[in-house]
């Protein structure tokens, strides 16, 4: 408790530390939502637009 | 005596189940180092004589800078991968890991200039590591950009390879910025041979944040790999029907 207490007050003196920790961490959180929605809604589109072509792979 | 087959995950194919076990893992392990990292910088480390508690801002502005570099080194690795063995995943690796290294090099440049300013009086200055590390950033949107103005994603993969390859010269340049000439950017944070000059508490907040960062870079590569390689087996005959056959 007395740690958070000390965390909170220094985050309040120091804004720019504040904002430097708050956009990081924003800016990841944003990326990882961004890219778990595209694979939630990748697999539900191959559902009906999967093609069946001639694979040359080797 | 059997060798155990290196190539075996070069396929997508193998590759797509082993990625979607691992995206977890390394998401679990990315928020558990980051949660760590932030306590050690907010909690453990001492305050700083000179700075005070300002200078915390390195918890995220060192490991973010070092997975910038670090981030578009492994992306001209696998460049150079695939080149040389014309191998398709490791083309789309490389695709994946770009975003996440742009994401990296804007954090370092934002972090920096919110330390910049209560400590050199300025925002920004056009200092050679400041400068570097924004050439950084040109870079990935460029090897971005460039990905998405061509139509044909075998040869934007080709066209993107040669460019990486050419702006892996800028790596160098950026981490040795601060010895080859005069900056008003300090020296490395952490150097091999010449000893530690911070605490060890310091020290562990900024390897503990590099490895939650090195995890989520990670976990994030790996859940957007599969997502390229559903797009490419939905939108080009070379990737179709890569999850009906055997490696």
């Amino acid at each position: 408790m007395n740690s958070l207490t000390r965390v909170t007050a220094m985050l309040g003196h120091s804004p720019y530390l504040a904002i430097a920790l708050t956009m990081t961490f924003a800016l990841l959180a944003v990326e990882a939502w961004h890219v778990r929605d595209q694979s939630r809604a990748c697999p539900r589109s191959l559902d009906h637009t999967g093609t069946a072509g001639h694979p040359d792979e080797t | 005596m059997s060798y155990p087959n290196w190539f075996r995950y070069a396929s997508p194919r193998t590759f797509d189940p082993l990625a979607a076990r691992l995206v977890p893992l390394f998401a679990l392990a990315a928020v558990g180092l980051m949660l760590a990292g932030v306590l050690i910088g907010l909690i453990v480390a001492p305050t700083d004589a000179q700075q005070g508690d300002v200078y915390r801002i390195m918890f995220v502005h060192v490991p973010a800078a070092w997975m910038s570099m670090l981030i578009y080194l492994v992306m001209a690795a696998y460049c150079a991968l695939s080149l040389m063995f014309n191998a398709r995943l490791a083309a789309m690796m490389a695709r994946s890991l770009a975003p996440t290294g742009a994401l990296f090099t804007l954090i370092a440049l934002l972090s920096g200039s919110l330390w910049g300013k209560p400590t050199w009086g300025a925002w920004w200055v056009w200092d050679a590591r400041l400068t570097s590390e924004l050439i950084l950033l040109f870079l990935y949107i460029g090897f971005l950009a460039l990905h998405a103005a061509i139509d044909d994603p075998r040869r934007a993969d080709r066209a993107c390879a040669v460019q990486a390859l050419i702006g892996v010269v800028n790596i160098p340049v950026i981490y040795f910025s601060v010895q080859w000439w005069y900056t008003l950017h300090q020296g490395p944070s952490l150097s091999f041979g010449s000893g530690v000059s911070m605490s060890a508490s310091m020290v562990w907040g900024i390897v503990v944040m590099t490895c939650g960062f090195w995890s989520y870079a990670i976990a994030v590569t790996l859940a957007r790999v599969r997502i390229v390689m559903r797009a490419r087996r939905r939108e080009g005959p070379w990737e179709a029907g890569f999850g009906e056959r055997t490696a």
